[in-house]
């Protein structure tokens, strides 16, 4: 057991550096140490569960020995600027008005067509456009683009705006949401009549119905529900 | 500091009861082998009861243990020493000298291999 404790901590830190060098673009969405925690412990779960031979504290205590690892390198992360950038990497400039920085490229292993599949993806598709482009530590690739090429805002357009404020869902297909309800200053008195105002009899008419902070409802019956 | 301290006392804790675990099986394989070279010493002077009787205090030694054992050893490992057990028993019961010597060593050698497996060392870690 103190091997498999041992060899836990050492694979754990190969995994660790290994997923480190291969560079951002492997990553995804998940930083280093989570795909790592992830990798491992789905298949530490599995060996026992499947093995009726191996004793289960086998599959147990490296599985525990990782999560309290990976609560130490977020522990020493959060307290040490220096041991984040070791763990998780630091952020790379990919573009920078409208170049490429093929250095950058080459030691986060980007490609030119994985990179252009992240613009595309935001919606640019000339190096041009864009001011900065950023390679994340988590692997998504952030996009600062010029000025000309910036999507439209109402303060720029010189616009008024109103905020859109967050819907409150309070049917969900079929069931009052009681505790929304009262979290919104509303009764089921209240519910009744905006579904009698809507022709209906009961909230099991209702596939969905909202409501935001400027009092707007919206509604959505049930399909075949008259 | 909860955060460190937490994870900090767990990893303490398992690598506290690792050691103890594998302290605990090594010396309860001593016990049991020390019993067992009795039984192989008592087999050569064809003294058959002392070796069925040292035997027997071997096997109920290792038998009492057998549920921890379980939840921290292979149960396959602990299956073949248990038939090794059995097939020495029979032998002595036999009193076939050349069987019994030959299952004696292949028990006394798959219960040091299963206290070998426990120990740390870096042969085992690496």
């Amino acid at each position: 057991m103190t091997t498999a404790f041992f060899r836990t901590i050492i694979l754990y830190l190969i995994l660790m550096v290994g997923l480190r060098l291969m560079g951002k673009r492997q990553i995804g969405e998940l930083e280093v140490s989570e795909l790592v925690l992830t990798l491992i412990i789905s298949d530490l779960a599995a060996v026992p569960m499947q093995d009726f031979g191996i004793p289960l504290v086998n599959g147990v205590f490296p599985i525990v020995t990782l999560l309290c690892l990976s609560m130490l390198l977020s522990f020493f992360s959060l307290k040490s600027i220096r041991f984040r950038t070791l763990i998780c990497g630091k952020p790379a400039i990919i573009i920078r008005d409208g170049k490429l920085i093929q250095s950058n490229m080459a030691r986060n292993r980007l490609t030119v067509d994985e990179l252009f599949e992240q613009l595309r993806g935001q919606g640019y598709s000339d190096l041009t456009d864009i001011k900065y482009a950023i390679l994340e530590t988590s692997g998504q690739v952030s996009v600062l683009p010029f000025a000309k090429a910036a999507p439209l805002t109402a303060e720029a357009a010189g616009a008024a705006a109103e905020d859109t404020t967050l819907p409150v869902l309070l049917i969900n297909d079929g069931h009052v949401m009681d505790q929304n309800l009262h979290a919104c200053g509303r009764d089921r008195a209240w519910l009744d009549k905006e579904l009698h105002a809507r022709r209906l009899t009961s909230p099991r008419q209702v596939f969905l119905l909202t409501l935001d902070e400027a009092g707007t409802v919206v509604c959505v019956t049930k399909e075949g529900a008259s | 500091m909860k955060a460190l301290y937490v994870p900090l006392t767990l990893l303490a804790a398992i690598l506290a009861f690792s050691l103890w675990a594998g302290r605990y099986v090594d010396q309860r394989t001593e016990e049991t082998v020390a019993l067992l070279e009795r039984a192989g010493e008592a087999g050569l002077q064809e003294d058959w009861e002392a070796a069925a009787e040292s035997l027997t205090q071997a096997s109920t030694v290792w038998e009492a243990r057998q549920n921890f054992f379980h939840t921290i050893l292979k149960h396959d490992e602990l299956d073949e020493a248990e038939s090794l057990f059995a097939g020495a028993e029979a032998a002595c019961r036999e009193t076939d000298q050349e069987e019994f010597h030959i299952l004696l060593a292949q028990l006394v050698s798959q219960l040091e291999h299963l206290a070998e497996t426990q120990a740390v060392n870096l042969r085992n870690i690496l």
